[in-house]
């Protein structure tokens, strides 16, 4: 079997969302509604949650709507 | 006679062929990394059905994603290049005094469970397109052709994933909305769709984007460069939308972007002078100096249930096209393809394809 070159992309599974958070730090300004969403602003909860970049030292976060994370994703590939 | 043959030899071995099936069947499944990883896919939603795991749920997502991507991948008409790379999904966890580095540049993307699959294929498929397609292009696009040459090709993607509600979802929550969300992505984003239809999408526009983004490093800046791409994709739309017998240009010259195609379609053309104008009007694109040339063979309609003997002598012609076309010119073929295109008739029939280029092509 021939190996295919891959892009890896780092995924977490909503059972383990807390967990990645906390090991992050970042675990109590998620739960008290302090995170935003870098494209429309809204406030991040775990049930709304799609992605989180670091860009240029800071991290920014992303929503689950589908125009959010589109742009999101733009921006994060323009980073790597 | 060599299968009866065959059969007797199973029947007087017959506890050994079951062992062979399998034999068989595994070695064909291992062969291929994306029928591997389908078997892998299919194995975990099992354990997880009985077991409710949260690790084979896990696994499922990550090897139904690499199963389907990596085949729609492979499948799509690419040129000869397909999308160089594939996605993987690479879970992390945290917790339990696990570190995440979350580094300059590096994204975590949250994955819905599996009864949400056709999201997860949708999210990858973009982030696929996004980091993997159109490499040195983007930056001098519009946002407005960006986005629709993105809405496309990933819905071209989807379309040979193979999940049906992936497409479903895809066209419903980000298709339709982001394309309508004003009238210059609308009308790009129709533009391309058409070029699809006719199957000039991922055969044309991609690979002469592809060669242009090979030699941006060495060309002007981006508004330049913008408009010669706006000419090719109008020029490969006045192709794509060609009432039959009506004349449209077929060259396309700009500083960067230099391509000449070549329609075969007229049946009694063929029939009567053979392969001869198709030659001449190569030779004339290479005088030209163009890049790149591309021979369609447009299909013949009825003509195969209408006259069969004319029909065959039609095909026997446009086999002999591409060796006449190298014999006599300083031209390569590079690939050649077979596609299906949907006609005014609303009908879909077969295009052939060949691409060829000159040694005015690649990097000025």
């Amino acid at each position: 079997m021939r190996k295919e070159n891959y892009e890896e992309i780092q995924a977490v599974h909503p059972s383990d969302l807390l967990r990645l958070f906390e090991s992050l730090g970042l675990k109590q300004q998620l739960l008290s509604g302090q995170l935003e969403c870098a494209v429309c602003g809204d406030v991040i909860t775990a049930d709304n949650f799609r992605a989180i970049a670091r860009k240029q030292g800071e991290i920014i976060f992303c929503c689950s709507r589908a125009g959010c994370s589109s742009l999101f994703a733009v921006e994060s590939a323009e980073e790597v | 006679m060599f299968w009866s043959a065959v059969l007797d030899v199973l029947l007087s071995n017959a506890k050994w062929v079951l062992p062979l099936l399998v034999c068989v069947w595994l070695l064909f499944v291992l062969w291929s990394e994306e029928r591997t990883n389908k078997l892998r896919a299919v194995m975990f939603k099992l354990t997880h059905r009985l077991s409710h795991s949260t690790r084979a749920e896990k696994r499922f997502i990550q090897y139904d994603i690499a199963s389907r991507l990596g085949h729609a991948r492979k499948a799509m008409p690419f040129g000869k290049a397909a999308l160089p790379r594939s996605v993987r999904v690479k879970w992390v966890e945290g917790g339990d005094g696990k570190s995440v580095k979350l580094g300059d540049g590096d994204l975590i993307v949250r994955l819905d469970p599996m009864s949400e699959q056709e999201k997860n294929i949708v999210l990858l498929a973009e982030a696929l397109v996004k980091r993997m397609s159109l490499v040195g292009v983007r930056h001098v696009m519009s946002g407005p052709l960006e986005s629709a040459l993105d809405l496309n090709l990933v819905r071209a993607l989807l379309e040979k994933a193979g999940n049906r509600e992936a497409l479903d979802w895809f066209l419903k929550q980000d298709y339709h909305p982001r394309s309508s969300s004003n009238p210059e992505s609308k009308e790009w984003t129709e533009k391309l769709h058409g070029l699809d239809r006719k199957g000039l999408f991922t055969r044309l526009l991609l690979v002469e984007l592809n060669a242009l983004g090979r030699c941006l490093p060495s060309i002007e800046g981006p508004l330049y460069i913008r408009s010669e791409i706006h000419g090719l994709i109008n020029f490969i739309h006045g192709i794509a939308s060609k009432p039959v017998g009506a004349d449209v240009p077929l060259h396309y010259a700009s500083r960067h972007v230099r391509i000449g195609v070549v329609l075969v379609g007229k049946s009694w053309k063929v029939a009567v002078k053979g392969t001869v104008p198709y030659v001449r009007m190569v030779a004339k694109y290479v005088r030209k100096q163009v890049g790149a040339v591309y021979v369609f063979e447009l299909p013949r309609g009825r003509l195969g249930y209408e006259n069969p003997a004319l029909y065959q002598r039609i095909q026997d012609t446009l086999d002999a096209l591409p060796q006449d076309i190298e014999a006599g010119l300083e031209i390569t073929k590079d690939f050649s393809l077979s596609f299906d295109s949907w006609q005014e008739s609303g009908d879909r029939e077969t295009v052939r394809l060949h691409r060829y280029v000159t040694e005015f092509s690649g990097p000025k």
